[in-house]
């Protein structure tokens, strides 16, 4: 018996030693493998979030050329125009200054054209840099845009704060204004609500605008995947505009008759 | 015996080639490597002064009993050294002067002419302990590009092997020489000899991949 007992000890230590030789092995071998594949995936990540970026960054020098066309369009279509039609103008009337009727004739178009001039100035002005905001701040620029909504027709938006008079930096202002507006007219087009209600308060040094509308919703995480899909820029313009500012937005759907978007900026 | 003293002379030669490896590259051992250094250096002038005590037929014992200590303090040091770069490795600090505690009681116990086996089992519980620790947070933390192309990883692969490898013999040591001791030293020739070419190899492998570097 103690022979045995002599010997299974022997056994017992050989086979330990191998054993543990054995697993020693696989676990070198795993971690030697599973760090390359992790660091393989790392690096996959790291590409993706590059990728994004680049896009964004692409999407956003996009929009800035696009905004100059649009400008560069109207003061030719309609303030180049109307100036060759003034000069055309001032030419007739040297040739009739004897001529009162054909005279009165040709000031008065050339009024009605200054005029028309000055509206399509005021608009290209207002959409560069938005006066209401510019002076009375963003509750008031909001609440204006607000405005110029209703009276379209298509949408009934409601706008409430706490805070009137709230002031922060000139930038964030304008970014989140244009933000605001982009997630607004993107929301009518795409979510055909007819009722919007946006609510901005102050949320210890955050500000929080939250819109709430009952239309088609959409979730945060629907918004990436159709940003990196899609040709658009409204989707890429709100991420640009969001990461600009270091906002964070959320989108969500409450219920089947509820979505939410919120706007969380630190101020 | 003849074959068992074969075996471990094999193993005994076999420390030569980490050490040369390191004496060529002396100019790359820096930072954590030079305590594995001196580990090199130690081990080798341990095998040449054991194998002249073997030769007069003088009890090697009392020179193992210092060795252990040395050799835990040094791999200690070298885990402390690359834990460092990331945190206070204050518990591997600690640790040493604890096992010289370790150590005393061993002797005191045992006395220096039987085996330390209870302070090598302990040294290699430690050790083990240190690289599977080593192993988790390289992996946790990604720090390294090349894991392989690492002489760190491959030193505590050589750790892992040697102190995991011989810790059942180390433990179950002194009842085997009670029981058959002729049994004992074939499995000692045998299963430390294997893990000690082992060691060596991976340590071999260690210090020449300071020179890529």
């Amino acid at each position: 018996m103690e022979n045995k007992d002599q010997i299974d000890i022997f056994t017992l230590v050989v086979i330990a030693s191998m054993g543990i030789l054995v697993l020693m092995l696989f676990i070198v071998f795993f971690i030697a493998l599973y760090q390359k594949r992790m660091l393989a995936h790392k690096t996959e990540l790291v590409d993706a979030e590059n990728k994004h970026q680049k896009k964004l960054l692409d999407a956003s020098l996009e929009i800035a050329e696009q905004e100059r066309i649009k400008i560069a369009t109207n003061l030719h279509d309609d303030i180049g125009i109307t100036l060759s039609v003034l000069k055309l103008n001032l030419s007739r009337a040297k040739k009739n200054i004897n001529n009162i009727a054909v005279f009165d004739e040709i000031i008065s178009d050339s009024n009605k054209n200054i005029d028309d001039s000055l509206d399509t100035v005021r608009s290209i002005y207002n959409d560069i840099m938005p006066p209401t905001l510019m002076k009375l701040g963003f509750v008031k620029g909001i609440k204006e845009l607000c405005n110029q909504i209703n009276y379209t027709d298509t949408t009934e938006i409601s706008f409430s704060t706490a805070q009137e008079n709230m002031e922060f930096d000139k930038k964030i202002e304008l970014q989140l204004y244009r933000l605001v507006k982009e997630v607004l007219n993107n929301t009518i087009k795409h979510g055909k609500p007819s009722i919007i209600e946006i609510n901005i308060e102050i949320n210890g040094s955050c500000l929080l605008v939250t819109m709430l509308h009952n239309g088609l919703g959409i979730t945060t995480e629907a918004i990436k995947k159709l940003s990196e899909q899609s040709t658009g820029l409204g989707l890429k313009s709100i991420l640009t505009r969001t990461q600009l500012i270091n906002a964070i937005i959320d989108f969500t759907i409450l219920n089947d008759q509820i979505a939410k978007v919120t706007i969380n900026v630190p101020i | 015996m003849d074959n068992n003293r074969l075996l471990v002379s094999l193993s005994q030669c076999l420390s030569l080639f980490p050490f040369l490896g390191a004496l060529i590259n002396i100019k790359k051992i820096k930072e954590c490597l030079l305590p594995v250094f001196v580990l090199l250096f130690v081990n080798v002038a341990v095998e040449i002064i054991a194998t002249i005590y073997i030769e007069f037929d003088k009890n090697t014992n009392e020179i193992l009993h210092v060795f252990t200590v040395i050799e835990f303090s040094l791999l200690s040091l070298f885990f402390a050294f690359f834990f460092k770069k990331y945190f206070n490795p204050i518990v591997i600090y600690i640790s040493i002067p604890l096992f010289f505690i370790v150590a005393y009681v061993d002797y005191k116990i045992n006395g220096l002419n039987s085996a330390d086996n209870f302070s090598v089992s302990v040294e290699s519980f430690i050790l083990v302990i240190y690289t599977l620790f080593f192993f988790y947070y390289v992996l946790k933390n990604l720090i390294f590009d090349n894991l392989l192309a690492q002489p760190v990883f491959w030193i505590s692969t050589a750790v892992l092997f040697y102190f995991s490898g011989n810790f059942v013999l180390f433990v179950f040591a002194n009842y085997m020489m009670r029981v058959d001791l002729d049994k004992y030293l074939l499995l000692w020739s045998i299963i430390h000899t294997f893990f000690n070419v082992l060691y060596n190899i991976f340590l071999g492998i260690g210090i020449w991949k300071t020179r890529i570097r």
